[in-house]
């Protein structure tokens, strides 16, 4: 599995995971870090640090850097990164849709890591946030849900028109 | 190699028979475990992390089984050492009696807790969790070994007491911690102590975490208590007679476990009711895909799980990677315990053997 050397940017799935991360990369440019989980304010917990890569295939290379509570997301691999987590761009999409749990995509092997193990965990959380962010209830949380919305607007598959029933 | 079983006191969706019947399982996998010859059990301690971990005093656990058993180590995996959870004195007691009436048979392993659930329950001081748990590891062995103790730390402060009982053990149980990271197994290692270890990440990977942990512990000079070296791993596992019924079941067994840790651990929340994880089987086209992808050569050997041969080969991994212990998780949530005891009985049987003369 590789990022860059595959990059297809007429692919709905690659469209989609740059749709995700184009927001998070711009906002951690401008503010240093994106703002923390409101349950995990104040809190220097025992919690992942260090640098992660996310390499998909066929939508490019991102990495995270995690501080204490804060994260950074970036464009490109970190070089001291301490691990490597490598998928294909539909894969990805279909975790954000719910539709493959992270952990049986590395059972399968459709998830493939290099490093420390812990890191994986990233994955998982970047998942269940945005399936949280998908069912974000009330007025509040209709940012949330159009941002989603509009993230996977060309990866999920349109419902068939109806017509006469078979 | 040895081989012992970890009990977190998984289950899914529980209700209170369900529960009481799991505790009463639990001791007879144990029981079995003891005749076939495992090293021992570790059992955790965790609070309020429902269908995760149900184990919640597991000193009384282990004191219940020692009584039914007769040569199964005992082993803390682990001891919440922070001021909110045990006072340091009560680890010390009970440790030292649980020693006594197994007549020598504990481990102790400690740890702080990393979960904001617990936290939060017992209003821990977060920031200073880890030290805390280094100021307790200092002094528990002590007390275990001094006649009249006595300690002034930025934590605790201890006139002298005479804490009684004394272990069996001389000069005192082997002493372990959780730890997951190479970083973390490089500072267990400088402390000079056990390592008990998460089995995630690839044999690269883990054989990168034993090197660092026995180059810190060989060169740990403790002070206050005997050095452990010993370095054991935590996969989950499931040994069936036939493969594709023990990834049937281990593998969904896997996926609950890492799934309902992961949202305790790092969802960043504090969840309430029926955990948002799998339960259900995997589908035939991603059972075949897992069953293949065991023998990868970079697939992760985390999870011991297949037909006796599958397990012998993954078991070699962990072996090449000089782990010493293999502590299996049989007993996941969504595993039901007529496999956990075929599982205990086909391993030991057909798998333990082959590697017991290897430690």
């Amino acid at each position: 599995v590789s990022g860059e050397a595959e990059r297809t940017p007429e692919d709905p799935a690659a469209r989609a995971v740059r749709a995700l991360f184009r927001w998070p990369v711009r906002l951690s440019r401008w503010l240093g870090s994106l703002p923390p989980p409101r349950e995990r304010r104040g809190v220097e917990g025992p919690g992942l640090s260090g640098s992660v890569n996310l390499c998909i295939a066929g939508a490019g290379d991102w990495h995270f850097v995690l501080r204490g509570e804060r994260v950074a997301a970036r464009e490109g691999v970190a070089p001291d990164a301490r691990a490597t987590i490598r998928l294909a761009a539909a894969d990805f999409v279909a975790m954000l849709a719910g539709r493959l749990a992270v952990s049986t995509a590395q059972m399968t092997g459709r998830v493939r890591l290099s490093g420390d193990g812990e890191m994986l965990f990233l994955l998982g959380v970047l998942v269940t946030q945005f399936q949280r962010a998908r069912s974000a209830p009330g007025l509040r949380g209709w940012p949330a849900r159009a941002f989603t919305r509009y993230v996977l607007r060309d990866a999920l598959p349109r419902p068939e028109p109806a017509g006469e029933p078979r | 190699m040895k081989f012992s079983l970890f009990y977190e006191m998984q289950i899914a969706d529980p209700t209170p028979e369900s529960e009481a019947r799991l505790f009463r399982d639990c001791v007879e996998q144990v029981e079995l475990a003891d005749r076939l010859g495992y090293r021992g059990i570790w059992e955790v301690e965790h609070h309020g992390l429902r269908e995760y971990s149900h184990s919640s005093a597991p000193e009384v656990f282990l004191s219940f089984v020692a009584a039914r058993t007769r040569n199964l180590r005992l082993g803390h995996g682990i001891t919440l050492t922070p001021a909110c959870y045990n006072h340091p004195i009560r680890i010390a007691e009970r440790v030292a009696t649980l020693d006594i009436l197994s007549g020598g048979r504990v481990d102790w392993g400690s740890g702080k807790s990393s979960s904001l659930t617990e936290q939060a329950a017992f209003g821990a001081d977060i920031p200073r969790l880890h030290e805390q748990w280094l100021e307790a590891l200092q002094i528990v062995p002590r007390m275990w070994q001094e006649e009249v103790f006595s300690h002034r730390g930025r934590f605790w402060t201890i006139p002298p007491t005479q804490v009684v009982p004394k272990p069996v053990q001389r000069p005192h149980p082997p002493i372990f911690a959780a730890c997951s990271r190479p970083d973390s197994a490089v500072e267990v290692g400088r402390l000079g102590i056990g390592a008990l270890n998460f089995a995630i990440g690839n044999d690269e990977y883990l054989r990168r975490k034993v090197t660092e942990y026995r180059k810190a512990v060989e060169a740990a000079r403790p002070e206050g208590y005997a050095k452990t070296n010993h370095f054991a791993s935590t996969p989950v596992a499931l040994c069936l007679p036939d493969d594709r019924r023990a990834c049937e079941f281990g593998m969904r067994g896997a996926r609950f476990f890492g799934e309902s840790l992961a949202t305790y651990y790092f969802g960043g929340t504090r969840p309430l009711g029926r955990l948002p994880v799998s339960r259900e089987f995997l589908a035939p086209e991603e059972l075949e895909a897992a069953m293949a992808f065991r023998g990868a050569p970079d697939a992760p050997a985390m999870n011991v799980v297949g037909d006796p041969v599958r397990c012998r080969e993954i078991v070699a991994r962990f072996v090449a990677a000089g782990v010493d212990e293999l502590i299996l998780v049989m007993q996941a949530g969504t595993v039901p315990h007529e496999l956990v005891m075929e599982s205990i009985r086909t391993f030991g049987e057909k798998v333990l053997p082959d590697f017991a003369s290897a430690g």
